[in-house]
């Protein structure tokens, strides 16, 4: 359409950045009782729960070696051991994130919040990208709770169990920074998609449905059709990221592919936000 | 300078011709009624000006900008847009403070606006708790936060109960002072004559009146609502009437005879003469829906049924 063009007046009110604005708009959104509650239990429940399993499933304390996949008392006994179970948990975390993010994006829409916030802040970026920054410090903090948890309840379980911790001392800051930096990678390109799926659906229902649904069916179909390409999809990639690399999947390669697929989801979700009409 | 101007506004979806090359301007202060039936493209109209949908075609501003550039204006208007929109879970505070952080303003002005909508006291109270007329006058607070020139409410009485209207109606009146320009978009007539200074009215996504509420009422007809005590007095009636050259429609025994109001004692001399005694007498002028269906011809139905074709411009795919 044509445009008439008039002098551009200045905001008087905009003393701080748009992005900042937005950041602190959602924060205030994010951080109530249901979401920060609902996160950091369902995480920490998952943590405690999925390391004791660990735990209590190894068949023999002292054995060097198990069947494939099945964890030893022996891997438990390495340097960062105390965190084993992070890559065993980061699979469910990122459902929950992605839940998460699914959830405080496409409730704007559910709720008609989403008018109220693009005609306060018309720059659909700006907006966008401020709720992303909000989400991803929330994903941190859910992570290092997560970590936390993990590494707080492997010692008695490890002395429940009669696992040595004796290297758990070894270079342990850089052991845990290592184990929360690969955990929380994956978890936040797991929030991207769910972010990306609730702007293209404007459902939460939906994105969170999708979003498992192509973890849990369709990956697992592609698998038994296409095994060879199974690594290299999200949610085989993000795995393979979050346990350190694989067999068939380096941790620098499981790196790379896991920030394409941050990016892609990013990128799209972005030109989406930014392109179409708001409307519920 | 005008509030809102627009000149062959447009917006389709589809085949659909949800707002079909509008042309009006909305002066600035005062209460501005923003009127059409459901589904006429008020919502729509409203959502292009404000930058939430673009427009297919046309050219608007808002205080001067281009409705293009919402960046521009978005800082000094404030919006209700439909229902009001909050997160049930957090307190009234909190829903204000999440918007007041997205326009950058200091929590202080929270104060101002709860007092100003009658709030101050529950603002801890969550918002799932708040009736729908409470719900209205958060609403209406979130639009007051930036202090704008523009407010633009979306039916804000919509669901709202006799004594909740006249909540919101005298609380929109108040605020339309002299700097500030309120439209409010309503189906209900009543209302909007009730607070309006000017009115845009619109039906099918086009055009029907853009001016002065009072330009508009000038075409109201006034009436004398006359009924005979007896249904059996009725031909009498009629032929008193008739012989007068009064034009008169019938309702039952009621008869709607256009004459000045002040003529009702010219139709009580009219039945005494034809010796029948009146049940009613009733002077009565046109009300705001009244002209508007005299504008448009009619009801949506009958409207719809001489286009030949149904069809529901303002719903929004």
């Amino acid at each position: 359409m044509t445009t008439t063009l008039t002098t551009k007046t200045t905001n008087p009110i905009a003393s701080t950045p748009g992005l900042v604005n937005t950041f602190r708009s959602e924060w205030i959104r994010i951080w109530h009782s249901s979401l920060r509650y609902g996160g950091f239990g369902v995480l920490s429940f998952f943590s405690v729960l999925i390391s004791y399993f660990i735990y209590s499933s190894l068949a023999d304390p002292t054995a060097a070696a198990g069947p494939p996949g099945r964890t030893t008392a022996a891997d438990l006994e390495q340097a960062g051991g105390m965190i084993h179970a992070l890559g065993s948990i980061s699979t469910l975390a990122g459902i929950v994130v992605l839940s998460l993010w699914a959830i405080a994006t496409a409730s704007d829409y559910d709720s008609g919040l989403i008018r109220v916030l693009v005609q306060a802040q018309p720059s659909r970026l700006t907006l966008l990208g401020g709720k992303i920054i909000a989400l991803s410090f929330f994903t941190v903090l859910l992570s290092a709770a997560t970590v936390f948890v993990t590494s707080a309840i492997a010692r008695p379980l490890a002395r429940a169990y009669e696992v040595d911790t004796e290297q758990w001392r070894i270079d342990a800051a850089v052991e845990m920074a290592s184990g929360f930096f690969n955990f929380l990678v994956p978890v936040l390109v797991w929030g991207l998609i769910g972010l990306m799926i609730a702007v293209l659906t404007r459902s939460s229902g939906t994105a969170i449905g999708v979003g498992i649904g192509w973890l849990l069916v369709v990956e697992n179909l592609i698998g038994i059709t296409a095994p060879d390409i199974t690594h290299l999809m999200p949610g085989g990639t993000l795995s393979a990221l979050a346990a350190g690399g694989t067999n068939d999947l380096s941790w620098s390669s499981a790196l790379s592919l896991t920030l394409l697929y941050g990016a892609l989801a990013a990128c799209i979700s972005l030109f989406a936000f930014r392109n179409r009409d708001i409307v519920s | 300078m005008s509030a809102i101007t627009a000149q062959g506004l447009t917006r389709r979806f589809g085949e659909l011709t949800a707002v079909d090359n509008l042309t009006f301007e909305v002066p600035s202060g005062g209460v501005v009624g923003f009127v059409g039936p459901n589904g006429s493209g008020k919502s729509t109209t409203i959502r292009v000006l404000l930058g939430l949908i673009e427009a297919s075609d046309g050219v608007a501003t808002v205080l001067g900008e281009p409705i293009t550039h919402p960046e521009r204006f978005a800082h000094r208007v404030g919006a209700l847009i439909e229902a009001p929109t909050f997160i049930g879970s957090l307190s009234a505070w909190d829903n204000l403070r999440s918007m007041a952080a997205l326009r950058g303003l200091p929590e202080q002005r929270i104060h101002e606006v709860l007092d100003i909508v009658g709030l101050a006291g529950r603002e801890k109270d969550k918002a799932s708790t708040f009736s729908l007329g409470m719900k209205q006058r958060l609403g209406i607070a979130a639009a007051l936060l930036p202090d704008p020139e523009l407010l633009v409410l979306d039916e804000p009485t919509n669901g709202l109960d006799p004594a909740g209207i006249v909540e919101i109606r005298t609380l929109l009146k108040s605020l339309a002072d002299g700097r500030r320009t309120v439209v409010v978009s309503s189906h209900l007539m009543s209302e909007i004559q009730a607070m309006a200074d000017d009115l845009v009215v619109i039906r099918f996504g086009k055009l029907l009146y853009s001016g002065s509420l009072s330009g508009l009422m000038e075409d109201a007809v006034e009436h004398v609502i006359a009924a005979p005590e007896f249904s059996a007095d009725l031909p009498q009636l009629i032929a008193s009437i008739e012989s007068r050259n009064w034009t008169y429609t019938a309702h039952g025994d009621f008869l709607h005879i256009e004459v000045p109001a002040a003529s009702s004692a010219d139709v009580g001399r009219a039945a005494h003469e034809a010796g029948v005694t009146l049940g009613q007498l009733t002077p009565r002028q046109d009300n705001l829906e009244d002209v508007f269906l005299r504008l448009t011809g009619g009801t949506d139905a009958e409207l719809a049924a001489s286009r030949g074709q149904q069809r529901s411009p303002g719903a929004t795919p």
